[in-house]
C-alpha cells in the first residue's frame, strides 16, 4: 500500500536534461500562445513562425533585437513540439508541453478555488454503502477513490487556497507603499478579496466536519472487521481470512488519518494566516494613511542613511555627519559562577551541634579547675624554693616540703614541687643526701636533702 | 532583552511599582507598548539627558551599524505588515542587496564599491558584521533567532516599534527632518 520507491536520480544526469525538461520565459509564452490559439489542433510552421513573432513583440522582450526564429523553432521541437506523423509541414504540441501550461496556469489561475471545498470533499471522500461486507470494496475505494482522486485534488485544493492567501498577502503589503488616496480603494477592493477568502475559511469549516464523518465511518468498518477477526465461532481458516481483513481495514483506516492530520496542519496554517491578515485589515481602516505614511517616511529615513552614511573601518558604518545619535537603555551583566569538579578526593562535611551532658561537664570542669590550681601552686612553691636558694645559699629541701604538704594539705603538691626543684636544680648547686629518713605523719618520708648554691 | 513570559508576568503586575522604581532610582521611564496582539515593555530615557545612566557603561549608544541595520529590519517589517510570518534570513538581504531597488547605496555603503559581483571574502565579511548586530538586537530583544549563533535566521518581533519610536519625530516630520540635516 505505501508508495512506490523512486530511485533517486543523478544531480548530473537531471542538469544535462534539464534544458530538454523546461522552456525558458520565452520558449514558454510561445508554448502558451499555440496553447491557447490551437487547442488540440495541429499547426502550420508559418503559424508558430508567427507566434514567435508576436511573443518577442512583448513590451518586456524587446531587447532592440530580433529573436531568431529558426533558432527558436528549433528548441522547440526538442521536446514541446513534434511533427504529425505522416505531414511534414504540421506540428501539435507535445503531452508534456501541455502539462507544462497547465501547471502554470493552474498556479496563476487556481481551479479549484472556484469551487467549494466541501464540494471536493463530498465527490471525493463519499464512502460506498457496503465497505463493511467485502474487503476488496473497501480496498478499491482506498486504491482509486483516495489514492489516485480523493488526496490528489484535496491537496491541490488546499494549495490553492494556501496560494491564494499567500497572493492577497503580498497585495495588501504593496498597499502600504502607496503614498495617494487610491490605497484607501485599494484596500476596499482587498477587503473584499478577504470576504472571499472568509468564505472560503467557512468552507474549511464545513469540510473539517465532512472530514470528520469520514474519519469516523472509517472506524466503524475497522471496528465490524475486528469484530469479525475475533469471533472465536469461526473455523481457524476462516479467522487468519478475517484478522487479515482487520489489518487490511486498519492500515487503510491509518493511511487516511495520515493524510486527514496533514490537512488539519494546512488548514490551521492558511486560518492563521488569513486572521492575521484580516486583523490587520481591520485595524487599518481607520489609519491606513498614517500607517501608509509611516512606512513611506520610514523607506526616506533607510534610503537617506544607506546614501549618506559612510564605510568605516573601525565601526563598519558611520552615520551621516549631522544625524542625531540616540542610546539605549541596556546593560550587560555577568555571572561567575565556580565551577565544582568531583574528583574524588573533596569530601563534604556537614556541621551538625555537638550534643552534650551538663552533669558530667560540669563535674569534669571541677576536676579541671582543681588540677589547673594544683599546677599554679607547685609552680608558685617552685619559684619561692629558688628565690630562697638564691638569697640564703642553702635549703632544706625536706623540710620544706614537709611544710607545702601542710600548708596546702596536699602530698600530691609537695611531692609535685619536689620533682620541679630536683628537674631544675642548676649545675653551681650541690645536693647533699644524708641517708637519715624524716617523716611527715608517717604519711610521705624522705631521706634529709639540702640543696647548696656554691 | 530576550522574551521572557516570567520576566513579563512580573512587569505587567507591578507596572506602576516598577514604573516608580526605575523613575525614583534611575530617571528612566518605563513604557508599556502592544503591537500585533502583542505587548511589552522597555525602559526609555527622559526627553532630556539620559536620567542617572550617564556613565557610558550603563547604556548603549547606537552606532552608525546599530542605526542603519535597525532601520533595514523596521523596514521589512512594514513591507510585510500583512504577513503572519515575518521570518527573514541573510539570503533575502543578500539579495536586496544585489538586486533590490536600492542595490547601488548598499553596495557602496556596505562594500565601498558598487560591482554586479563581490567575491566570496567580501560577502563574508558583511555577513559577519550583519550578524553580530542581529546577534545584539536578538539580547536586547527586538528580533528572535531561530538557530545557532552563526546563522542569521531571525524573526523581527513587533519590538522593533522601539527603534521606530526611538526616531519618531524625525520619521514623523520626515521631509523637514531630511531637509534640516541636508543644510
Amino acid at each position: 500500500m505505501s508508495s512506490e520507491q523512486t530511485k533517486p536520480i543523478k544531480p548530473e544526469n537531471i542538469f544535462h536534461i534539464y534544458g530538454e525538461l523546461f522552456p525558458n520565459e520565452f520558449e514558454f509564452l510561445v508554448l502558451y500562445h499555440l496553447y491557447i490559439n490551437y487547442p488540440a489542433s495541429e499547426m502550420q510552421y508559418a503559424e508558430i513562425k508567427q507566434a514567435i513573432v508576436d511573443t518577442s513583440h512583448l513590451p518586456f522582450f524587446t531587447t532592440g533585437r530580433d529573436r531568431q526564429i529558426e533558432r527558436t523553432f528549433k528548441g522547440l521541437l526538442r521536446s514541446f513540439i513534434e511533427r504529425v506523423p505522416s505531414k511534414f509541414n504540421r506540428f501539435i504540441l507535445t503531452p508534456h508541453a501541455e502539462r507544462i501550461v497547465e501547471i502554470a496556469t493552474q498556479r496563476i489561475n487556481n481551479p479549484y478555488l472556484k469551487f467549494p471545498l466541501r464540494d471536493t470533499f463530498e465527490t471525493y471522500f463519499a464512502l460506498p454503502a457496503d465497505l463493511s461486507d467485502d474487503i476488496t470494496k473497501l480496498q478499491s475505494w482506498f486504491k482509486f477513490g483516495f489514492q489516485n482522486n480523493a488526496r490528489q485534488v484535496v491537496s491541490g485544493h488546499l494549495e490553492g487556497l494556501k496560494l491564494s492567501v499567500d497572493d492577497a498577502v503580498k497585495a495588501l503589503n504593496l498597499v502600504l507603499e502607496a503614498d495617494n488616496l487610491s490605497a484607501i480603494q485599494m484596500l476596499e477592493q482587498f477587503s473584499k478579496h478577504f470576504q472571499v477568502l472568509g468564505d472560503k475559511a467557512r468552507q474549511i469549516t464545513e469540510a473539517i466536519k465532512m472530514k470528520v464523518d469520514v474519519h469516523y465511518r472509517l472506524r466503524d468498518i475497522v471496528e465490524t472487521y475486528s469484530k469479525n477477526a475475533s469471533d472465536r465461532e469461526r473455523i481457524v481458516e476462516d479467522n487468519e481470512v478475517s484478522q487479515n481483513h482487520r489489518r487490511i481495514a486498519a492500515q487503510i483506516k491509518e493511511e487516511v488519518s495520515a493524510f486527514f492530520d496533514k490537512v488539519d496542519k494546512q488548514l490551521d496554517l492558511i486560518n492563521m494566516k488569513m486572521a492575521f491578515a484580516s486583523s490587520k485589515i481591520t485595524e487599518l481602516q481607520e489609519s491606513l494613511r498614517t500607517q501608509s505614511r509611516y512606512k513611506i517616511s520610514l523607506k526616506k529615513m533607510l534610503v537617506y542613511l544607506l546614501e549618506n552614511s559612510h564605510p568605516d573601518p573601525q565601526q563598519w558604518i558611520k552615520l551621516p555627519e549631522n544625524f542625531p545619535l540616540r542610546g539605549l537603555v541596556s546593560q550587560k551583566f555577568r555571572f561567575r559562577g565556580i565551577r565544582y569538579y568531583d574528583v574524588g578526593f573533596l569530601k563534604r562535611t556537614t556541621p551538625f551541634e555537638q550534643r552534650t551532658d551538663a552533669d558530667y561537664e560540669a563535674s569534669q570542669r571541677v576536676l579541671f579547675e582543681h588540677e589547673l590550681l594544683k599546677q599554679a601552686s607547685v609552680q608558685r612553691h617552685f619559684e619561692q624554693v629558688q628565690a630562697d636558694l638564691s638569697i640564703s645559699g642553702e635549703i632544706s629541701l625536706d623540710k620544706r616540703l614537709f611544710e607545702i604538704i601542710r600548708q596546702e594539705n596536699s602530698v600530691e603538691i609537695g611531692i609535685q614541687t619536689g620533682y620541679e626543684v630536683i628537674r631544675n636544680i642548676s649545675p653551681d648547686s650541690h645536693i647533699d643526701i644524708q641517708e637519715e629518713l624524716q617523716s611527715y605523719d608517717n604519711i610521705v618520708h624522705l631521706w634529709r636533702i639540702t640543696i647548696q648554691r656554691r | 532583552m530576550p522574551s521572557s513570559p516570567s520576566l513579563f508576568a512580573l512587569l505587567d503586575e507591578f507596572e506602576k511599582d516598577f514604573a516608580y522604581y526605575y523613575d525614583v532610582l534611575y530617571r528612566l521611564v518605563l513604557q508599556r507598548r502592544s503591537y500585533d496582539s502583542v505587548s511589552f515593555f522597555y525602559l526609555e530615557f527622559p526627553e532630556a539627558g539620559k536620567g542617572n545612566l550617564s556613565n557610558p557603561a550603563l547604556y548603549a549608544e547606537m552606532d552608525g551599524k546599530i542605526t542603519v541595520v535597525a532601520c533595514i529590519l523596521a523596514n521589512l517589517y512594514y513591507s510585510n505588515y500583512f504577513s503572519y510570518d515575518k521570518k527573514f534570513q541573510w539570503e533575502e538581504i543578500q539579495y536586496e542587496i544585489e538586486h533590490g531597488e536600492h542595490r547601488e547605496a548598499y553596495q557602496q555603503l556596505f562594500f565601498n564599491d558598487v560591482r554586479p559581483v563581490f567575491t566570496d571574502n567580501e560577502w563574508d565579511s558583511v555577513r559577519k558584521q550583519f550578524g553580530t548586530v542581529i546577534n545584539f538586537f536578538h539580547r536586547i530583544g527586538l528580533v528572535e533567532k531561530e538557530d545557532s549563533e552563526e546563522q542569521i535566521h531571525f524573526t523581527i518581533l513587533p519590538t522593533i516599534h522601539h527603534f521606530i519610536e526611538i526616531y519618531k519625530n524625525e520619521i514623523e516630520q520626515i521631509d523637514d527632518f531630511l531637509k534640516q540635516i541636508k543644510v
